[in-house]
């Protein structure tokens, strides 16, 4: 009987097993799952994803868009010699620490984009999943942009592996384009999605199409040099096709990112008046919208808080309105006490305009500047590259002249700058222009005036293009023009940076090194023309983009830049400073300007 | 799923259990202690399997065959005796106890009484009557200096006990699990669930082989601690046991009694919020007391040292521990009932605890079949406050004294009082910021035993250990908090923790001879185990009422915390038990889990294990001096650091309550591992137990080996693999070796004096063999601060300080710079916290009816980062200070000046414009940057007089009352002394270390001297009585 009943028990024993529990017991109740690999058990609306996924890349940017970018693209001269986080040396190695830097950020956002996806799957929104990819594009292509070869197709999926291997940039560029043609495509312009946790076009589908065929246009003349036919190719298809390809119209349709101003909030909010007083505008920036009577102008800047008087002295605004606008030298290189020195410091210098960070007497941002939107792809942007493909003949139907006036127009709207406002004719004064047309038959700006029309398209890119992400960037790497210049001092970071060449890239950040190191040692050995070996070859070696330019394609012409004290301004302080200006300004000053030297 | 074990118990049962009657015989059971007769002694037939047991009154009854037969009697801890029957139908027995230690029953794993004897592998026993003689609240450090190969630091001098850091046999996983499993009469449970005057006995399942029954939880070893029961109870006995004892600081600092409050020589106060000269500082560097009148806190006041004012704060502690039990056995059963009550009032002001112990153990021999046991515990303990401040950092002018009224006057409630702002009031915290729990648990386990037959009986048992946790966390207004200004307006944080365990097992044994010298005993048991457990919290800052301590009260905003946890492991397993002629045992166990946490595809796992003990001593004629000698041999496999549940399944997003109140959802961090394994270690393990002149000398030693692999570690990944995050691996392998030495010594034994001395000795060797090298940059780390680290590299022994080092001349002297600063090298290795060896040294001194025992502990070599002693010399509190009465101080080094060697002097330093030389603040800041750890990393060699008792036995004849069966009264002492070379603090204390790679997790590290708290010394009486 015993016996018995130990059989059964036994037999009971086995029969049940031995790791027989509740199926969900090692699935976390505390918060939601992302369902990972599968999909069917998800619990997700995708738009709970939206969010993250967007500022994660926005903010991977923002801050170095404006603390890096502007100096690197000549638009802010800086106090702070520009060797220090900037173009000559140190932005190879961003510093991606502080959870700021773009790969970081970049690759952050993967995690959002891969569950935004999942969510969008389980849920069969055709929409959300197509948002998901023109992301997931948009991400890569700027990762791949500045770093070159880079982890995809192993970083994208469900299951990444823990070290990824980094792809071609060929392959990963051709993969994004289709994908972002597919997107589009799959888009239904009449559908919306939810509006909150959309801060780039608040649900609108119909938006994110046209996002999507406009980035098409900028990845296309992006890689106009390295697949010229493809290039081509897929500019007519889009340009063609516009019911398939429906692509930007107006400025209604610009890509902004608006910051809500309570969670988000912009740089330009978030930056300390120490940092603006750092990042004054440049001489050079200033001068050319001085000089082309631009109605951006006061937009883009404030007014200079001092002037001097004695321009055999020091550096005086040159702009006839009441208003002064004047920019710090660009291109200081060798300290931070010698930058900041130049003509008595930033109080004689133009700031980030009102348009972007309005303050109050304490120079403290306002409320209202934290929810300034930041652009990632714009109207005009569209209509200058529609113009300079035209130009080069890789698309015809409109003149090369209506887009690039179209160009100029659209940014002026985007900017509400206007030739009758009080603060314009407070910074021109009698000289101010009246009308648009006036300001595109100025001689700079006549399409036929005679100057090189590749010129006058990047020139005008160049200022539309302002704060514009790392557009301004990528997109002088690939023309070299307008011709900014490098100054003598960079010369000296000849062994450790870019010296008086445009940066090629940005290098591998030193956290990817660490963790993924064998794929990195490669990407650095294969990536590139030529094998990344330290840091001279860093920057000689060309990513697939830039493949037919050669070794010198990078090269800047140089000015020759103030030397410290006698070749500056002169100050009532010390008797040292100003004993050569005036030879040196009158020798040198002008060279900085490319539209001064005949340089088309 | 192994089959083969149930299927060859199933063959074995089969076979046909024999039995037949001729003759009956009686008799009657005794011992010399006991003349009434014991209950439950085997008396068989010799040579076949029939027997009985002995009745409630020592009688048996017994059918046998013929009478040429023998009958042989057997108790656990007796001489087995056999007489031949020679017709006699009466046969009384009385039986020897074993002689002591010889022949020692121990508990092994699950719970089984084995002979020491047939073990292949060390299992060291502390007695009850041990851990109870000299009672510790945490039943960890009454172990100390006990057992072998144990090492423990017992927490600091709070209330409470627990929290003590204890490693058997090295720190052998890199996950930083070293708690041994603790299990509590049979059930998993956690060290202090018994109160210790119940304890029966303490069994430390030190190796792999000894554990091995216990699968994957079984790596950091097992600490098995059995309850006493009313078994082996004659009539009804009632026990009360009282013990009072009161704490004082051990180790306090000693200061310089010289200088005051201030710096640079300079101080006045004005405000304490730096109004006045230096008010707002926490050094000491301020003028020489010269009694002349001084602006202070407290008014103005003479300018004096206030020298007790750190001891003065420091109250007595005491700790009234009162037991009353009452057992009782008959034949139906037994039944133990007990009580404890714990007074304890901590050293610190308004520091307290009341802890409740309600314990009842029983028995029901329900019929010749069936026994029925249960054991049931409830623990209540309600601490009013464990708040901890540090006041040894008070300088040396404060009247601490006049602290005592901590509120500014006419602002009771809102603001505190204090000598200065950044910084709390002592007494304020203690009594206006209390953190205080109310624990309530409950142990319940019954299990039933089911004798089929003589040779065949299953256990069951089911058990379920429930504890739930409140605590309560307040701080006043005005609180001072260094990053948290909200604290200003208050805090409050009050959660709960609910824990459930339940065990469901059984254990069928199938116990026979064979064939004709060998006795085999076959198991087979599952387990099965689920543990569930559910944290609630809530804190708010900024409340509005400061009075109110609620939640609703806020200001700001609450943050929750709200987490369930669950997880199940189901176990089989079967063990074999051979014996030769009780001379040759052999063990072959095996165990295999299955654990809900793991991935479905990789979660069993199995431990196998062989052990074989030989007693030589029987195989072999020895020379007489030899009593006893076994040599043992084993080798098994166990698992530590089951991963927890969710590490191993999809990955999660957390809920993070932001700024403003909301809460949203975050992509953890932490990425899930499907192919997380255990740990799984090998331990080897040879030994040897010699005893000689009737077991006057033992030695017994044994030599261990563990190799663990799979170690877990946390480290970051490439963020482009699926975004940022950490993720947890298996990575390496580390390597324990070591020795254990026990010598027991009774140098004197006679009518009237006993001397008995133990001795245990151990040295532990770990390194970390290897680390997976497809990630060649991660290794673990542990951060003291933010200069001195440990770390595991390769090949490199565990525990190893790494940090910068100060550089030195070719004569080994320090070495400056030119203006008297420290020279540093780069990081590099700094030693190790880690003891060359350990022993202890235990007597027990016994005349007549008194008795001395006294226990020592030494610890010998490691390294200690002693941060207390740092800050005292930072802030010029310590002795050290008054160096050149704090002016013209030339470091005593070498320069470097081309390329030649030479003192620092003062010219060199007045070159550089410190003209005089160093003053006492610039020494010793310089003297004692954090940056330059090699200045208070000290050796760590100590020792310590553990334990004390001088006890009085009330001789039989003294007592009048019939019904008093023993009284007992003793001088009880614990942490009584220390001698070190280590500075103003108890050596034996623990830090917490950060682990770099992780967001919250630290580690208890030994070699850092940081605790709020001085470690207590313990003394007082203890009376026992047995009615």
């Amino acid at each position: 009987m015993f016996i018995r009943l130990l059989y059964i028990f036994l037999g009971f024993m086995l029969v049940s097993g031995c790791d027989t529990w509740e199926k969900d017991i090692n699935i976390n109740p505390n918060s939601p799952s992302t369902g990972g690999e599968s999909t069917s058990t998800y619990d997700f609306e995708p738009s709970e994803f939206m969010l993250d996924m967007i500022y994660n890349v926005v903010h991977g940017w923002d801050y170095i868009h404006w603390n890096v970018g502007t100096a690197v693209c000549e638009y802010h001269g800086k106090t702070i010699s520009l060797s220090q986080g900037n173009r000559h040396q140190a932005w190879h190695a961003f510093d991606d620490s502080n959870d700021g830097g773009p790969w970081v950020q970049g690759y952050k956002t993967v995690r959002y984009i891969r569950n935004m996806r999942n969510a969008a799957v389980a849920n069969d929104d055709k929409e959300y999943q197509a948002i998901a990819t023109i992301w997931e594009c948009y991400d890569f292509f700027n990762l791949t942009l500045l770093y070159g070869d880079i982890p995809y197709s192993q970083s994208i999926i469900d299951d990444a592996p823990l070290t990824p291997v980094y792809d071609k940039q060929k392959d990963i560029y051709f993969t994004l384009i289709n994908k972002l043609k597919t997107a589009g495509k799959s888009l239904d312009p009449t559908s919306m999605v939810d509006v909150n946790t959309d801060l780039i076009f608040y649900g609108d589908v119909s938006k994110w199409k046209r996002f999507a065929n406009t980035l098409l246009i900028r990845y296309a003349m992006y890689m106009a040099d390295a697949a010229p036919d493809s290039a081509v190719a897929l500019l007519n298809e889009v340009i063609l096709n516009p019911e398939v390809y429906p692509i930007m119209e107006s400025n209604a349709d610009n890509a902004m990112f608006h910051y809500d101003g309570v969670q988000y909030k912009s740089q330009y909010y978030k930056l300390s008046s120490s940092k603006i007083d750092e990042a004054p505008f440049s001489n050079v920036f200033i001068e050319r919208l001085v000089s082309l009577k631009d109605p951006r102008l006061p937009i883009y800047a404030k007014p200079v808080s001092s002037v001097h008087d004695d321009p055999t002295k020091n550096i005086l605004p040159s702009n006839e309105g009441v208003d002064k606008y004047a920019g710090h030298i660009y291109g200081i290189t060798t300290d931070n006490a010698y930058a900041s020195a130049w003509n008595d410091g930033s109080n004689y210098a133009s700031k980030l305009g009102d348009y972007f960070r309005t303050e109050d007497d304490k120079g403290t941002a306002t409320e209202a500047c934290a929810t300034v939107p930041l652009a990632l792809a714009t109207y005009s942007e569209m209509l200058f590259f529609l113009a300079e493909a035209t130009e080069k003949g890789m698309i015809t139907g409109q003149t090369a002249r209506h887009y690039y006036e179209s160009a100029i127009e659209a940014s002026f709207e985007q900017y509400n700058a206007s030739f009758t406002s009080d603060k314009y004719s407070r910074a021109f004064g009698n000289s101010a222009l009246n009308s648009v047309t006036e300001y595109v038959s100025q001689p700079d700006v006549l399409y036929t005036g005679g100057r090189d029309k590749l010129t006058m398209i990047a020139e005008q890119k160049w200022i539309a293009s302002f704060l514009m992400m790392f557009e301004p960037y990528f997109d002088h790497r690939r023309t070299m023009l307008p011709k900014l210049r490098a100054s003598s001092g960079s010369e000296a970071y000849s062994s450790t940076g870019s010296a008086t060449k445009w940066p090629s890239r940005a290098a591998y950040p030193n956290s990817e090194t660490s963790t993924n190191k064998a794929n990195v040692e490669y990407a650095n050995a294969n990536a590139f023309d030529i094998p990344v070996v330290d840091q001279a070859t860093r920057n000689l070696a060309l990513m697939w983009l830039m493949q037919p330019k050669g070794q010198n394609w990078l090269q800047m012409p140089v000015f020759q830049e103030p030397n410290y004290k006698a070749d500056y301004p002169a100050r009532e302080t010390d008797a040292d400073f100003g004993t050569n200006f005036n030879n040196w300004y009158t020798q040198n000053w002008n060279s900085m300007f490319w539209w001064k030297n005949n340089d088309n | 799923m192994q089959r083969q074990i149930p299927i060859l118990i199933l063959i074995l049962l089969m076979s046909p259990v024999y039995l037949f009657s001729q003759q009956k015989i009686t008799g009657k059971v005794t011992t010399p202690d006991d003349p009434l007769g014991i209950p439950g002694v085997n008396v068989f037939i010799k040579g076949t399997t029939l027997g009985t047991i002995t009745d409630m009154d020592g009688i048996y009854t017994i059918d046998v065959p013929n009478d040429t037969c023998t009958i042989a009697f057997s108790y656990i801890g007796f001489n087995p005796e056999e007489l031949p029957v020679k017709g006699r139908a009466i046969i009384d027995m009385v039986l020897l106890p074993l002689l002591e230690s010889l022949d020692e029953v121990v508990i092994t794993a699950l719970g089984i009484k084995r002979d020491e004897k047939a073990l292949g592998y060390s299992v060291q026993k502390v007695k009850g009557e041990e851990v109870a003689r000299v009672k510790e609240l945490d039943v960890v450090n009454a172990l100390s200096g006990k057992v072998a190969g144990v090492n423990i630091i017992q927490a600091d001098g709070s209330i409470g006990g627990g929290g003590s850091r204890i490693v058997i046999r090295g720190e052998s996983s890199l996950a930083g699990n070293t708690d041994p499993l603790f299990i509590i009469n049979g059930i998993p449970g956690s060290a202090n669930d018994v109160a210790p005057d119940d304890i029966e006995s303490i069994s430390v399942l030190k190796g792999a082989a000894a554990a091995a029954l216990y699968g994957s939880k079984a790596g950091a070893g097992v600490v098995m601690i059995t309850s006493k029961s009313g078994k082996n109870t004659k009539g009804m006995l009632v026990e009360f046991n009282s013990n009072i004892t009161f704490q004082s600081p051990l180790v306090l600092p000693e200061y310089q009694n010289k200088f005051g409050m201030g710096e640079s020589g300079e101080y006045s106060y004005y405000d304490g919020n730096g109004g006045g000269v230096f008010d707002d500082t926490h050094l000491n560097w301020g003028p020489a007391f010269d009694g002349q009148l001084r602006p202070q806190f407290t008014g103005n006041k003479p300018w004096v040292a206030f020298e007790g004012n750190v001891k003065d704060f420091y109250q007595t502690g005491h700790t009234y521990v009162n037991n009353i039990s009452v057992s009782s056995s008959s034949e139906n059963g037994s039944y133990r009932f007990s009580y404890s009550n714990t007074d304890q009032k901590g050293i610190l002001p308004n520091n307290g605890l009341v802890k409740n112990n309600l314990g009842l153990n029983s028995t029901f021999v329900v019929n010749k079949y069936l026994t029925i046991t249960s054991n049931m515990n409830y623990i209540r303990t309600d601490c009013d406050n464990n708040k901890q401040v540090d006041v040894r950092f008070t300088p040396r002018s404060i009247d601490i004294g006049a602290l005592k009224d901590y509120w500014v006057p006419g602002m009771e409630g809102y603001q505190q009082m204090n000598y200065r702002r950044s910084g709390n009031n002592p007494y304020f915290e203690l009594y206006e910021n209390p953190y205080s729990y109310i624990d309530n648990k409950l142990i319940v386990n019954v299990s039933a035993n089911l004798k089929l037959t003589e040779n065949f009986n299953i256990v069951g048992k089911y058990g379920t250990n429930y504890t739930n946790n409140e605590f309560y966390d307040k701080h006043a207004y005005s609180t001072f908090a260094k990053y948290e200004k909200r604290d200003l307006k208050g805090f409050y944080k009050n959660g709960m923790n609910n824990f459930w365990d339940r065990t469901a097992e059984f254990l069928a044994t199938y116990d026979r001879k064979i064939f004709e010298h060998f006795t085999v005993k076959l198991s087979f048991g599952g387990t099965h185990f689920r543990q569930e457990s559910k944290k609630i919290e809530g804190s708010t800052y900024e409340l509005t009422y400061f009075d109110i301590f609620n939640l609703n009260n806020r200001d700001g905003y609450m943050s929750a915390l709200d987490e369930i946890s669950k997880k199940v492991t189901n176990s089989l397993y079967g063990f074999l038990n051979l014996d030769y002629q009780g001379k040759i045992f052999l063990d072959v166990t095996r165990r295999d889990d299955w654990a809900s946490t793991l991935h479905p595809d990789f979660n069993h796992f199995f431990y196998p294990s062989v052990a074989l003990s030989t007693l030589v001593h029987e195989l072999f004629p020895l020379p007489g001096a030899v009593s006893f000698w076994k040599v043992r041999a084993s080798i098994a496999q166990v698992g530590n650091s089951v991963p927890g549940p969710y590490f191993t399944i999809a990955e999660k997003y957390p809920f993070i309550t932001t700024s403003d109140g909301l809460s949203h959802i975050e992509p953890n961090y932490f990425f899930t591992n499907p192919y997380l394994k255990p740990e799984i270690g090998t331990g080897y393990e040879i030994g040897s137990d010699l005893r000689l002149f009737q077991n006057r000398l033992g030695f017994d030693v044994t030599l261990y080996k563990t190799v663990t692999k799979n170690q877990i570690l946390k480290t970051v990944k490439s963020i482009t693999s699926g975004g940022q995050g950490y993720f947890t691996t298996n990575a390496g392998q580390i390597t324990s070796k070591g020795i254990e030495a026990t010598l027991n010594l009774v140098p004197i034994k006679n009518k009237d004096w006993t001397w008995e001395m133990q001795i245990n000795w151990s040295l532990d060797r770990t390194y970390l063999d290897e680390l997976i090298d497809s990630l060649p940059e991660i290794h673990k780390t542990q951060d003291v601060n933010s200069f001195l680290a440990i770390e595991d590299k390769v090949g490199q022994r565990r525990g190893t300080f790494y940090g910068r080092a100060y550089e030195r001349a070719p004569n080994g002297e320090r070495l400056y710079s030119l203006s008297g600063d420290t020279r540093l090298t780069e990081d590099t290795q700094l030693g190790n916290y880690n003891p060359d060896w350990m022993a202890s040294f235990n007597n027990t001194i016994t005349y007549k009816w008194l008795s001395l025992s006294f226990l020592f502990d030494l610890r010998y070599g490691g390294l200690i980062y002693n941060e207390i002693e740092r800050k005292l010399n930072m802030y010029g509190l310590s002795e050290a200070t008054l160096l050149n009465n704090r002016e013209g101080i030339v470091p005593d080094g070498m320069v470097q000046e081309n390329g030649t060697y030479r003192k620092l002097t003062l010219e060199d330093l007045e070159n550089y414009g410190k003209i005089g030389g160093q003053s006492g603040q610039e020494y010793w800041a310089t003297q004692m940057e954090e940056t330059a750890p090699e200045n208070v990393l000290v050796d760590d060699t100590y020792l310590k007089l553990r334990e004390m008792r001088l006890a009085f036995e009330m001789p039989k004849d003294w007592i009048k009352v019939s019904f008093v069966k023993s009284v007992t009264v003793a001088l009880i002492g614990r942490n009584l002394a220390v001698w070190s070379k280590v500075k103003h603090i108890d050596p034996e204390t623990y830090g917490e270390a950060t682990e770099k790679n992780d967001f919250d997790g630290t580690t208890k590290v030994p070699g850092y001297a940081v605790s709020n708290m001085p470690s207590v010394r313990s003394y007082g009486f203890s009376l026992s009585c047995k009615f």
